[in-house]
């Protein structure tokens, strides 16, 4: 226990020699999860729309849907075109017969979906203000025709014209209108980041202490390899357990991260995800002879985790990739936090995730001690 | 099969054949730090060391002599703990790997700086000495004097990594030191040394000597060599010879430590040439055998 504690007070003392890197690792991932949040906060995309020789009401409808609509005449179709090419309008729109031709630039996904989604709205639009112009022309003709029939006798009953559905409401379970990407990402997000600036920091620690030949004189002394792994596990986690607090306080604070749960769970999960890195660090770092092999074995052991965690729907991916990703501790801390942020779930709810996750500290742990054990025995 | 200076030199060592080496008494009596009988250590294929049998007694300082690559270091790793032997028995201050009582009155300084650079020396102390088992108390007593003896007193809260080399060195010692171990390991301790500082150093291992620490220095500089009480000569894995200084130069015919070593590598020389399994032996060390023989037959 002593052994362990001096080693924990040791890596304090560092951190506390070297200011530069405590507010790195307190700045550096408040700042990121800012730029993400501005970035997928942000409002939906407005396409920018060259309309070539269409009606007024269709100008009309497509200017209500987005600010960018561009006027072009029936001579003016080469220029449309050209401001296509150019990537200054994301669609062109003609009229073909009775067809209205939406030519897309194609590249980008989103403004092609931005773009047609703006015209299907402006199309409806315009077909609903046709509608009701039609049955307002049809119920004119309709009294006229009452009115002419009436001396002759002959009564007609006025047919009712009912919609079945005229109207969508939604409705939430959790969130509301205002929701946007960036509240259903922002748990994966932070759950990512701590996971990321604790796993580089505690895989670098033991790649420091070999290339630093400090590892040869600890195998020397008495202390034994499970202390060794504790004694590293006390002392970061002391640090992530700050990283962890100030990182939380910036997101909900600063940034807007939404959050109904409580926040002593908020941070319970924040800080196992930070000791599940700490832990595969520490057995990474095991297998790393130098820091550029931590970076690549962190695009191994961390990336996949990261791709799989939760960022894109895998709920229709193949179940190879479902199993694979229920294999990964990111996973189930992001889909945790998750349930706890946006959710408002309890400890009864997310308790699976939790114990998955501590499960994955555990083996990690008893890890990092066999590769130690193992180095001195063969060493 | 070892050289003939080696009072050691039981060909088939077994692991009960510490037993023949000595009388019993002697294997648990302080004056035996650390025994090696017949220790092998492969790394793979390639066999590092073959067939090492080493005792260092109290109160000597023993130097480990030998070109870069002839197992050294890989020796040292087996007596401070930080590698196993394939084959053979080790025993440490009396006790078995992976002796972890030992280690406490076992001191080591690694070769290279080995020491945390955003740290100040005293924290570098207290880390070590800790994991040592000192206490706060203890550590009080010890850090002053140690730091005194490396020279390093005023170094305050400065951090190791605005040391100079020889300050890295002598705090590196100083950690060595600072738990009064019984048996010291010191793996080229005065490498980037001031002549003055070293000579102080030097003066130092004789004062723990005489206190009845022993001292295992390995080192390249003839020189400091002369100053051991025992030398052992390593090369290609295997000890080539064993004495005191004055003994090997007397042996080989040699007026100095280095002779006295190329004497010996080519007397090895001419014994791997007989037998067959060590043809593999490269042209290169045959050569500056072949030199040394002369240079050591002209002397």
């Amino acid at each position: 226990m002593r052994n362990t504690l001096a080693l924990a007070r040791r890596i304090l003392q560092q951190f506390s020699h070297d200011p530069r890197t405590v507010v790195l690792f307190l700045v550096a991932p408040v700042v990121a999860l800012w730029l993400f949040s501005v970035m997928l906060g942000s409002p939906d995309y407005e396409p920018r729309l060259a309309a070539v020789d269409l009606s007024d009401e269709v100008v009309t409808a497509l200017e209500s849907e987005t600010p960018y609509v561009t006027v072009y005449t029936t001579g003016e179709a080469g220029a449309a075109q050209g401001a296509l090419e150019k990537r200054e309008v994301d669609a062109v729109l003609t009229i073909r017969d009775e067809t209205l031709v939406v030519q897309v630039e194609g590249t980008d996904s989103s403004k092609t979906a931005a773009s047609a989604e703006a015209v299907q709205a402006a199309v409806r639009q315009v077909a609903s203000d046709e509608r009701d112009q039609l049955s307002e022309d049809f119920a004119d003709t309709f009294a006229e025709m009452k009115t002419q029939l009436a001396p002759l006798g002959i009564s007609v009953e006025e047919p009712q014209i009912n919609l079945s559905i005229s109207e969508i409401e939604i409705a939430y379970l959790h969130g509301d209108a205002g929701w946007t990407l960036f509240d259903f990402i922002g748990p994966v997000f932070l759950t990512i980041f701590i996971f990321v600036f604790v796993f580089i920091t505690s895989g670098m620690s033991l790649v420091t202490e070999r290339t630093g030949g400090t590892m040869e004189r600890l195998l020397a002394t008495p202390i034994a390899s499970w202390q060794l792994v504790a004694g590293y596990a006390l002392g970061f986690g002391a640090v992530s357990l700050v990283q962890a607090g100030v990182v939380l306080w910036a997101c909900l604070v600063l940034i807007g991260f939404p959050n109904v749960g409580a926040l002593p769970l908020v941070f319970l999960l924040t800080f196992s995800t930070a000791l599940a890195s700490l832990t595969l660090g520490l057995l990474v770092s095991g297998l790393a002879k130098t820091g550029f092999q931590v970076i690549q074995l962190m695009l191994l052991f961390v990336v996949p985790q990261i791709l799989l965690s939760g960022l894109f729907d895998l709920s229709q991916a193949p179940v190879w990739m479902k199993v694979l990703s229920a294999c990964f501790p990111v996973t189930h801390a992001a889909e945790a936090l998750r349930d706890i942020m946006l959710r408002g779930s309890d400890l009864a709810a997310f308790g699976p995730d939790l114990a998955i996750l501590w499960g994955f500290i555990a083996l990690f742990f008893l890890g990092a001690t066999a590769s130690f054990n193992l180095r001195r025995s063969k060493g | 099969m070892n050289s003939p200076t080696n009072t050691a030199d039981t060909a088939n060592a077994t692991t009960d054949a510490s037993a023949n080496l000595a009388p019993p008494t002697d294997l648990v009596s302080p004056a035996n730090l650390v025994s090696l009988v017949g220790v092998h250590k492969r790394f793979g294929r390639q066999e590092v060391l073959s067939g090492i049998d080493l005792r260092l007694s109290a109160g000597s300082i023993t130097g480990l002599l030998g070109p870069s690559g002839c197992g050294k270091t890989t020796l040292v790793n087996i007596i401070v703990g930080m590698s196993r032997a394939n084959q053979g028995a080790v025993e440490v201050l009396g006790e078995r790997p992976p002796f972890r009582r030992a280690r406490r009155r076992l001191g080591f300084m690694p070769q290279g700086e080995a020491l945390y650079l955003d740290l100040t020396a005293r924290e570098n102390l207290r880390f070590f000495g800790a994991l040592y088992g000192m206490s706060g108390r203890e550590l009080d007593e010890a850090i002053p004097q140690v730091l005194a003896l490396a020279r390093l007193e005023d170094t305050g809260r400065k951090t190791i990594a605005n040391f100079s080399g020889g300050m890295k060195r002598r705090l590196s010692l100083a950690i060595a030191l600072l738990h009064s171990p019984q048996l010291l390991v010191l793996d080229e301790p005065t490498v980037g040394l001031d002549p003055e500082h070293r000579l102080e150093l030097w003066r130092a291992f004789r004062t723990l000597a005489h206190g009845g620490s022993g001292l295992l220095i390995t080192t390249h500089v003839m020189d400091e060599a002369s100053s051991c009480d025992e030398i052992v000569m390593l090369r290609d894995g295997r000890i080539i010879a064993q004495g005191s200084p004055t003994k090997l130069m007397r042996q080989s015919d040699a007026s100095s430590l280095e002779a006295a070593f190329l004497a010996f590598e080519g007397a090895e020389e001419v014994h791997d040439d007989k037998t067959p399994k060590e043809q593999g032996t490269n042209s290169q060390s045959r050569e500056t055998s072949a030199r040394g023989g002369k240079e050591s037959s002209d002397a």
